[in-house]
């Protein structure tokens, strides 16, 4: 038998840094202003706004503006705090366990996912029930806002 | 018995510098994808395209699995979305598979995306320089510059090669990229003035490197019956081939490309063509540092070693001479990443098709040559015969 084998631990550390696009950038932008920013396409309406239908390759017709008011489709209860999430310099301001939603503005074609706080994930129940009614639900935005989807701190039932 | 193929359709964005670029990664796909579309024109759509093969090199484009993240290849008609990678080669590789699919009869139009790799990149040479062998030629600092300055000193060193000589070749490429509208490095340099450019890595000066820059390119690939109906300049692929290479720069001889001789033997035999020089009107070489042209005259047997420059200072592979070479400006003019590979096809396809622009099409070009060139410094190699 040979000695053991030597080790070589290495790390890949690259730098990236891209342009956003027109489209994403206007959205972001409006975040900022507490505006939830959509468009439509084709006589199809998006939320948040798209550059383009990836099936037609129109363009953008109407730009539309919302609070950002949604209804939820589905979620998931998060039990562990997710490490390097899209903004890592941003802070997560709920605490585990907590709820991932998917919400719908408007009769979008298109849904995103925001984190959903104002009910107890610990009641399995409680939460089926509200969820299944096509629960209504508000962001409730940061104090300050930096042109990021986390410039909404999460979402909130509305009452 | 393999279907006749025809490239029947170049789709371009804008290029410029990389860090320039105001558009995302889908934005830009969906310009050059519309651009072919565009092209091809006779209500070709996206919903029409069978396939698309999506080349890149991940590495530089910071996210996981970019073809899935360029929204614009008809995902929302289920169309299949096939990733090649085969480094700076990826746009001839796939070139070779997407012919491949549609030459078996698997599919009958699709399209051939070569990425816009570099847009994200901070700084590029991060990524190439992790490229390398990581034991021992990546700690001494060596990355594909480098790597290409040692077959570019022994060129000089075995056949006298002069400083002046390769600033002569960048010449070349850079007058013809200073009139096409599709290159990014439009400056027109001088051999004096590219003589009198930095030194960045001997024997390679600035300007005979090739810069960093954004915009992606594609090709249509169509099957015989579906070319004929969608264009009256079909360009057809006669061949395709691709080699491989030791991922060890210290395994090479250093002597030319000799893998690049033994893929264009193949190759031509296979095409019956005898005679390169006298039977090919137009070529598009891999050239990120413009002493390479001359390396792969010599492989592709244009003329014999150390007589590349020769070529040059004759005029024979300048527009007007026997067998232009790079009218585009190639690789040195405009770089965008893994899209430069495909591009090479592009402005061979554009130069058999008559619609070159800028005071540089060659007259009655029938037969054309694409050439790539990647992976870790030369580890691969491409080419495809084409023809009107």
């Amino acid at each position: 038998m040979k000695a053991d084998t030597i080790e070589k631990e290495w790390s890949l550390d690259f730098d990236f840094s891209s342009s956003m696009g027109e489209t994403c950038t206007e959205f972001m932008e409006g975040l900022k202003e507490k505006k939830f920013l959509g468009n439509k396409i084709g006589g199809r309406t998006f939320f948040p706004m798209k550059p383009f239908c990836n099936q037609t390759f129109e363009l953008p017709t109407e730009r539309l503006e919302s609070d950002g008011s949604g209804i939820v489709e589905a979620f998931t209860v998060y039990n562990k705090r997710p490490e390097g999430v899209a903004y890592p310099d941003s802070e997560i301001s709920l605490s585990p366990p907590f709820i991932i939603a998917v919400i719908r503005i408007n009769d979008s074609d298109q849904c995103f996912l925001h984190f959903l706080s104002g009910i107890d994930p610990n009641k399995p129940a409680q939460l089926l029930e509200k969820v299944e009614a096509g629960l209504r639900v508000r962001p409730v935005w940061a104090e300050e806002r930096h042109g990021n989807i986390l410039d909404i701190k999460y979402y909130e039932p509305i009452e | 018995m393999a279907r006749n193929v025809a490239v029947i359709g170049v789709g371009n964005t804008e290029y410029t510098s990389a860090k320039k670029e105001k558009k995302g990664r889908s934005e830009l796909g969906r310009a050059c994808v519309k651009s072919a579309l565009d092209f091809v024109g006779r209500g070709l759509t996206l919903s029409d395209i069978d396939a698309f093969y999506f080349a890149s090199a991940d590495a530089f484009e910071g996210v996981q699995r970019p073809e899935r993240s360029t929204e614009c290849f008809g995902q929302g008609f289920a169309t299949p979305v096939y990733s090649i990678n085969t480094g700076g080669t990826a746009g001839g590789s796939a070139f070779k598979t997407a012919y491949q699919a549609v030459a078996a009869g698997i599919y009958n139009i699709v399209i051939v995306y070569g990425s816009s790799s570099l847009i994200s990149t901070v700084d590029a040479q991060q990524i190439l320089n992790s490229a390398s062998p990581p034991l021992i030629e990546k700690p001494c600092g060596a990355g594909a510059i480098h790597m290409g300055a040692f077959f570019l000193t022994r060129y000089q060193e075995d056949y006298g090669i002069t400083a002046e000589d390769f600033a002569l070749v960048a010449a070349k490429s850079h007058k013809h990229a200073a009139k096409n509208p599709y290159a990014h490095v439009r400056k027109g340099y001088t051999v004096d003035q590219i003589l009198a450019s930095p030194m960045v890595v001997s024997p390679i000066r600035l300007y005979e490197v090739c810069p960093v820059s954004s915009g992606a390119c594609c090709v249509v690939l169509a099957s015989e019956s579906q070319a004929k109906e969608l264009t009256d300049t079909p360009v057809w692929i006669k061949a395709v081939s691709s080699t491989s290479n030791s991922f060890t720069v210290g395994y090479r001889p250093f002597e030319g490309f000799p893998m690049l001789r033994i893929l264009a033997k193949k190759l031509f035999e296979k095409v019956g063509i005898k005679d390169p020089l006298e039977e090919i009107d137009y070529a598009e070489l891999f050239n990120p540092f413009a002493g390479f042209e001359y390396l792969e005259y010599e492989a592709l047997g244009f003329c014999g070693p150390g007589e590349g420059p020769k070529l040059v200072r004759e005029g024979i592979t300048d527009l007007g001479g026997k067998l232009p070479v790079n009218l585009s400006g190639s690789t040195l003019c405009t770089n965008s990443g893994v899209a430069a590979s495909v591009t090479r096809h592009a402005d061979t396809c554009l130069q058999l098709m008559g619609k070159v622009e800028g005071e540089r099409q060659v007259k009655d070009a029938r037969v054309g040559l694409a050439h790539a060139w990647g992976g870790n410094m030369g580890q691969f190699h491409t080419l495809a015969v084409l023809s009107r």
